[in-house]
């Protein structure tokens, strides 16, 4: 479980300050599915950063269980974001002179208990392009190898950020199927970002911000399938 | 606005424009330097060996009389007893003597047609003021070939008056004016002197070169007669219409032990090889530089222009044209190029001078003042600025050929390469942090061979100079400090029974033995010797084994390929004498035969006495006035350690050169990949690689082919210096190469240090890089 209390995160540059987070409250379950939505600047991103040890708080706290992650060090966040979570971009970001397969093995390696890497690839559709490089991937290969690296160290918790941003409804409703296949059979817990509200339609927890403040928090009585959400 | 954009760009790139630089700034040095530093030398040289006639050749000859001399020339008048030397000869009956050499000259010239021939005459002299062990050879002036130049004063006129060589003046702090005292008369020094045939300070095949302890004297031939020295003598040749074969093979002239081409002498020739290698050197190692200067600029050019491809394509969309949005780029490199390369002719042109003064501390020749040369500047500036500005404009050509489209949709290198995919191969079942790492540095093959000839190319040359260090000490100290004497002295052939010593002990030196064609200096040592014992390569005392044979010199041993059993066929007094090789001693000087020298005695006064000596070796000093030459071994090391200082230095320059050339590769080529991993960096880090891992993907690799370059120059190195050694063998130098661990040791000592020092920035920058980078929107 993870609980945010009263979390701030200003942001300096120059003379500016920008008020990214302002007094953020807010717990995610084990196993829970949660979406994040709100509009361009509200402080998603960076309320995601924040949690999963990308950037520091100004203020306020951070639990994971017992553990104050607030608190680590830079070495010993790393050591906990190594251990427990897993991030999906974007932007694929994949190794470009590294194949397909050895993408996914570059994340397996690092985890206690991985996945196998040819599983892996095989429940993302990439059993043809295992051996191809990202510059004879399409889009939609690249986002899936970049999936299925994020998950081959078999995290606890798996953080999205605008993960569908840029593809078809097509390759979109895959992914958010796998991530749906993870959080159900897997029991992981699933953080996503996105503008899109028809996925909110997936999570238990839909947590609304504007302007740096969580407005509302939601909670799904019937979660739909990936297939069955609105597009768009 | 174009232009500030581009600056503003560099500015941030400061610390890889520096290291550049340096290669750029070394290239155009190294070049400057030694052309200058050498033509200050090689224009007067060669109006001085012209104009003061250089012989061509050397007819080395016996220093007795053959059996058909002996025959013509009544015997009667020459001493009876003993060896009769030339020298003894002249000094019975100088007119018999000069007759005699008259007599060998028309010889000689009558075998070998269009040939000059001059009697040279000389001695050597060892005093201890200024210093101690100093000596001088003294060269009777020449009428037509190797004739003195007064490079300052006068020549001496007065039998009080005399002439010695610059450099060793300078050392001494004398100047024209000055009283020089030698063995306890005084001459007045009126100038400084040259001989064309003494280029170096080389009067013996004794590796010590020291132009401070080791002169030439130039006297008035009354003075120099009076000289009580043992006298040496040689032809001196020039051909009169071009070069022709040489012979000495009629019975007339046996009396020949050796003709030597100037080329191949090194005591008058050295210089001519010493001159063309430096200037091969000079060029190769410009080119060399400029060379991965050049591939480092356009890397960077296309690196730069790489990340900027969206802007670029912005630009092109806008409607500027190519030329307009390439020229800030062009203009600002190739600025910074041509200044820097400026520098490093500036510097170049002012060290050319130190250059110039360490030649001259070798070499005995002319000096003229440096001046600047349009030639040496176009070659260092003009020549690799054209080079880089046809590089740079093709790259950047390149790039801005693309179509806006295809600019603002950002890519990657879109082929995998030869290295890649063999890299790959290799590394099948690896972990993939581990495919990553190798993978990533050979992603772009030119950078590599950048990285990996460069850093090949500096390890050769630190393991050289290294070599070559340990080599110098081989040849120089190492075997005079197994000997035990402090003084090795030479009586004065005219008082009869000189006052030798308790301690000392008696030895017999006769250097004009031959074999195969060439002088072998023969030893007489007491078996059971305490002062000059004979030490095989294992340090086991072999001096007894001269009892049953002899013992050659390990130089010997390398020239000629014997070996312990064999048997040696020498001439001695045109007699041959066969000897059994009972062992080699550690000595890498010059080709030494050790005999018992009961044996050798009798030998050479054709059995009539075992009891012949030319020389002491003592623990105290001998009485001066006893002997005719006393020679400090204390002197002869502090000599040799000068040069091994100079040796030292060489090889501190040239570790420190290459190890700066190899910095700079390697901090350019690490900060690189860093850019170009940024963003993998970045998710490398947020995947939860600690920051050692990262550290370790990134530069680890480099690390790796950094000592797969090591090891692949050791054999490249042991070449090169094989090479060497054949070179100086022509001038009948062994050097003795060995294999030394340690210093292989001390270099990858070097190259570990330079490595993690030039990666430390690149490793700082990998830890700086924020996590969030990989969530930012502009990389794909
Ligand atoms: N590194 C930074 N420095 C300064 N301000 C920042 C920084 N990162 C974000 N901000 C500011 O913080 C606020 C929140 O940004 P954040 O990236 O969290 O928004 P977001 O909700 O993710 O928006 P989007 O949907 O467009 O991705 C914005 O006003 C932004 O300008
Ligand atoms: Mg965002």
């Amino acid at each position: 479980m993870i609980t945010m209390t009263d979390v701030g995160k200003v942001y300096k540059s120059g003379e500016v300050e920008t008020h990214a987070l302002k007094h953020v409250n807010v717990t995610i379950e084990d196993g829970e599915f949660v979406v994040i939505l709100g509009p361009s600047g509200s402080g998603k991103s960076t309320l995601l950063n924040v949690i999963s040890g990308l950037d520091t708080v100004s203020s306020g706290t951070i639990f994971f269980g017992s553990k104050e992650l607030t608190r680590l060090t830079m070495d010993e966040m790393t050591a906990f974001r190594r251990e427990h979570l897993g991030f999906i971009f974007q932007q694929y970001n994949l190794l470009q002179n590294l194949t397909a397969y050895e993408n996914v093995q570059i994340g397996a390696d690092i985890g206690r208990d991985p996945f196998d890497v040819d599983e892996l690839l095989a429940k993302v559709g990439l059993n043809e392009a295992r051996n191809k490089y990202p510059h004879q991937l399409s889009g939609g290969e690249q986002l899936r190898v970049s999936v299925a690296r994020s998950l081959a160290k078999n995290p606890d918790i798996i953080f999205c950020d605008e993960p569908t941003g840029s593809l078809d409804e097509g390759n979109s409703k895959k992914v958010l199927r796998l991530l749906q296949e993870l959080n159900e059979d897997f029991k992981k817990t699933v953080v996503v970002i996105t503008h899109n509200i028809g996925i909110a339609e997936m999570a238990d927890k839909v947590i609304l911000m504007n302007s740096g403040e969580i407005t509302e928090v939601r909670h799904n009585a019937v979660k739909k399938d990936a297939q069955d959400i609105r597009w768009g | 606005m174009l232009l500030k954009n581009v600056r503003r760009t560099l500015s941030k790139k400061w610390m890889q424009l520096t290291a550049i630089s340096i290669i750029v700034i070394l290239s155009s040095f190294i070049y400057t330097m030694m052309s200058y530093g050498i033509s200050g030398i090689e224009e007067p040289t060669e109006t001085f060996l012209e104009e003061y006639n250089q012989e061509d050749f050397a007819v080395e000859m016996m220093n007795q009389l053959t059996d058909r001399e002996i025959q013509i020339f009544d015997a009667e008048v020459l001493p009876a007893e003993g060896l009769f030397t030339l020298h003894s000869i002249k000094q019975a009956d100088e007119a018999l003597f000069y007759e005699l050499m008259e007599e060998r000259i028309e010889a000689f010239g009558e075998e070998n047609d269009g040939i000059r021939l001059e009697l040279r005459e000389m001695k050597e002299v060892h005093f201890d003021d200024p210093g101690a062990g100093h000596k001088a050879l003294v060269l009777k002036d020449a009428d037509a070939i190797n004739r003195s130049f007064i490079e300052e004063g006068r020549q001496p006129a007065e039998a009080d008056e005399i002439a010695l060589t610059k450099i060793y003046a300078e050392k001494n702090g004398l100047v024209i004016g000055d009283v020089f005292p030698v063995h306890g008369e005084e001459y007045t020094i009126t100038g400084f002197v040259l001989f064309p045939d003494y280029t170096l300070p080389m009067f013996d095949d004794s590796f010590t070169l020291d132009t401070g302890m080791q002169t030439l004297f130039l006297f008035t031939d009354e003075t120099y007669e009076a000289l009580s020295e043992t006298e040496q003598f040689r032809l001196a040749g020039a051909w009169t219409n071009g070069e022709t074969e040489l012979t000495a093979e009629r019975e007339e002239t046996n009396f020949v032990v050796q003709i030597i081409d100037t080329e191949t002498n090194f005591r008058s020739g050295g210089i001519y090889d010493e001159l063309s290698s430096s200037r091969i050197t000079a060029l190769g190692l410009s080119i060399f530089i400029a060379s991965i200067a050049v591939v480092i600029v356009s890397l960077m050019m296309h690196n730069l222009l790489q990340t900027e491809r969206g802007q670029i394509g912005i630009l092109k969309a806008l409607g500027y044209s190519r030329t307009k949005i390439a020229l800030p780029y062009f203009l600002s490199l190739m600025l910074l190029a041509f200044l820097m390369l400026l520098l490093g002719y500036i510097l170049g042109f002012f060290a050319a001078e130190p250059l110039k003064n360490l030649y001259l501390d070798f070499y005995l020749l002319p000096e003229e003042p440096i001046a600047q040369q349009p030639g040496v500047f176009a070659a260092a500036i003009l020549v690799p600025f054209f080079f880089f500005a046809a590089v740079s404009a093709l790259i950047i050509y390149r790039i801005l050929g693309e179509q806006p489209l295809e600019l603002l949709n950002p890519k990657e290198s879109h082929s995998v390469n030869f290295l890649t995919r063999l890299v790959s191969r290799m590394l099948r079942g690896a972990r993939g942090a581990v495919k990553f790492k190798y993978l990533h540095a050979v992603r772009s093959t030119g950078s590599f061979l950048i990285f990996f000839l460069g850093i090949l190319f500096a390890t050769i040359l630190i393991l050289f100079a290294f070599m070559m260090n340990g080599m110098m000490d081989r040849m120089t100290t190492e075997h005079l400090e197994k000997t035990d004497y402090q003084y090795e002295a030479y009586p004065d052939p005219l008082i009869e029974t000189p006052d030798i010593p308790e301690d000392a002990e008696r030895f017999l030196a006769y250097p004009y033995g031959s074999y195969e064609g060439e002088t072998v200096s023969l030893y007489g040592l007491e078996p059971d010797n305490t002062l000059h014992r004979l030490y095989d390569e294992s340090g086991e005392n072999i001096t007894r084994e001269i009892e049953d044979g002899v013992v050659i010199s390990e130089t010997m041993r390398m020239k000629f390929g014997l070996d312990i059993g064999g048997t040696l066929q020498l001439t001695v007094n045109q007699e041959e004498v066969e000897v059994t090789v009972q062992g080699v001693s550690e000595e890498y000087i010059s080709d030494k035969v050790y005999f018992d020298r009961e044996t050798l005695s009798l030998l050479l006064t054709d059995d009539q006495s075992e009891e012949l000596y030319s020389g002491i070796y003592s623990l105290s000093s001998p009485p001066d006035e006893d002997f005719a030459a006393v020679i400090s071994k204390e002197g002869l090391m502090e000599q040799n350690e000068s040069l091994e200082g100079y040796m030292t230095m060489m090889t501190n320059i040239m570790v420190a050169g290459s190890g700066m050339i190899a910095a700079s590769i390697l901090f350019v080529l690490t900060s690189f990949t860093v850019e170009k991993n940024y963003y993998a960096i970045s998710l490398l880090k947020v995947m939860g690689y600690s920051r050692r891992e990262v550290n370790g993907m990134i530069l680890n690799s480099y690390f790796v082919y950094t000592l797969l370059s090591y090891l692949i120059s050791i054999p490249i190195a042991l070449l090169l210096l094989r090479l060497i050694v054949v070179f100086f063998a022509d001038y009948g130098v062994i050097l003795p190469l060995r294999f030394e661990p340690l210093s292989l040791v001390i270099t990858l000592a070097v190259l570990l240090l330079i490595f993690f020092l030039s990666t430390y920035i690149s490793r700082r920058k990998i830890n700086r890089i924020s996590l969030q980078e990989v969530l930012k929107k502009y990389h794909e």
